[in-house]
């Protein structure tokens, strides 16, 4: 089980102040300690309360799926596998970090076991020499800002793709990607580099 | 960004356009090292070209950065997501334990339940509880029934006036839960009248809550090893209570 609450030096404001005493006062912050308290719940067998923590992570599941794939369909249904792992693996979160993290990288392993199960890893993943170029986009308008640098990932090969998302989207270190999906870390960044310059490409730089 | 990591090639900066562009990449990811930074940015300043791939490069970043977190999940997938959510077993069962193993988890789980107990008797003096008050009748408190169930905000008695709990006829599991929603009814109750609190006091709540929460992990850890186990069982229940004690004083105070 995790900490339900925020640590106390975090939970202090600079404007939490009480005028009459200069003394700061400590905010509760519900929305970060209901979660944990979900996640109780949930591993109870609740499943209101493991409705409440996929609404809270369904949007980032869901991008991360998007993004890696690059394809609506394929996204919803690994978003969707990846929450009902969740749902039975939940006695394996042993709360040493974050519920949405623990989420977020069993999400990452979903979608990279789901193309090694369907023999499309090397192809998606690890070979180097899959598409030289940008592909046409098979799906989605994403609306808002950064629509054109969201169909420009979409359309990555899959393994510039894949490095690109995980580390400069969502912020995972090459030693990190190395170790989740089997890529050296030279290799990695290889990839990096091939996505940020298709990335300029693509976007009218470079 | 990856700071720290250094690039894989080692090849000098600057020796080719492509070994440029790809010492670009490790500025941006801040694995150069110091001189490495200051070399490679005094050659922007004098080579446009370069000037140029480095302000892509930056601009890319940035709207990456910019990227909306989340993206709306189609609307049918949490229908789908539920169709598929087999039953869960709070308390798995577990092969019997080892000597040792049953011994480990048996001596946390009691070091866990004693500590929890001398953690609430400092938190009634910390708070000032007396005990006529504790024991006083109330209103609009969680309490508990005869089979150890909490009764939210509709029991006349405290907690401590109560019975021992015995665990039939509800489950372990469904006690547990009684717990977890008197727990999260009475948190956002003490939420909504947050204001009203002093510092001290929810300090004091929230260290008390951390180690019950501490608690309850051990002892199901242990449960795990030892399912059905009475004396954890009851340990169990005793910490949930205690959590929901907490909670139950601290919207008392309020």
């Amino acid at each position: 089980m995790t900490r339900r609450f925020k640590p106390l030096a975090t939970d202090r404001h600079p404007n939490d102040v009480d005028p009459s005493t200069t003394r700061p006062v400590l905010r509760f912050d519900a929305a970060a300690s209901a979660p944990d308290l979900d996640v109780a719940a949930a591993r109870a067998g609740d499943v209101a309360a493991f409705e409440r923590l996929y609404h809270r992570h369904a949007g980032k599941i869901y991008a991360l799926c998007l993004r890696m794939t690059g394809d609506g369909e394929e996204a919803k249904e690994l978003a969707q596998e990846a929450f009902v792992r969740a749902w039975r693996k939940l006695d394996a979160f042993d709360g040493r970090s974050a519920f949405g993290s623990w989420l977020h990288r069993l999400t990452v392993n979903v979608v990279l076991g789901r193309w090694r199960a369907a023999g499309r890893y090397r192809e998606r993943v690890v070979a180097m020499d899959d598409a030289p170029g940008m592909r046409e986009p098979e799906q989605r308008e994403t609306p808002g800002a950064g629509v054109d640098l969201e169909r420009a990932i979409a359309r990555l090969p899959k393994g510039a793709r894949t490095v690109f998302v995980l580390h400069d989207v969502e912020g995972y270190r090459h030693k990190d990607i190395a170790e989740l999906t089997g890529l050296a870390v030279g290799t990695s960044k290889t990839q990096l580099h091939r996505a940020r310059r298709l990335l300029r490409e693509a976007l009218g730089h470079g | 960004m990856d700071r720290g990591e250094r690039p894989d090639s080692g090849s000098a900066a600057g020796s080719t356009p492509g070994g440029d562009s790809r010492r670009l990449d490790d500025l941006l990811d801040g694995a150069l090292t110091p001189e490495e930074q200051a070399s490679l940015e005094a050659r922007i300043a004098q080579d446009e070209v370069l000037a140029a791939e480095w302000e892509d490069l930056r601009h890319l970043a940035e709207g990456t950065r910019a990227l909306p977190r989340e993206i709306p999940p189609p609307g049918d997938l949490w229908r789908d997501v539920a169709a598929e959510l087999a039953p869960r077993n709070p308390v798995r069962s577990a092969p019997p334990p080892t000597g040792f193993a049953r011994g480990g988890w048996l001596g946390q789980a009691v070091a866990a339940a004693l500590f929890m107990a001398l953690g609430g008797v400092l938190t009634w003096l910390f708070l000032g509880v007396s005990t006529a008050r504790v024991g006083a009748p109330t209103k609009g408190a969680a309490t508990y029934g005869a089979a150890g169930e909490v009764v939210p905000a509709s029991a006349e008695l405290a907690p401590q006036t109560l019975a021992p709990q015995t665990l039939a006829p509800k489950t372990l599991a469904e006690l547990e839960l009684d717990y977890l929603r008197a727990r999260d009814a009475l948190w956002l109750a003490a939420y909504g009248r947050r204001g009203e609190l002093s510092p001290e006091l929810l300090e004091a709540v929230q260290s008390n809550l951390l180690r019950v929460d501490d608690a309850i992990r051990d002892l199901r850890r242990a449960l795990d090893s030892d399912p059905g186990n009475p004396q954890l069982e009851s340990l169990l229940l005793a910490n949930h209570r205690r959590g929901v004690d907490l909670l139950w004083r601290l919207n008392r105070e309020i």
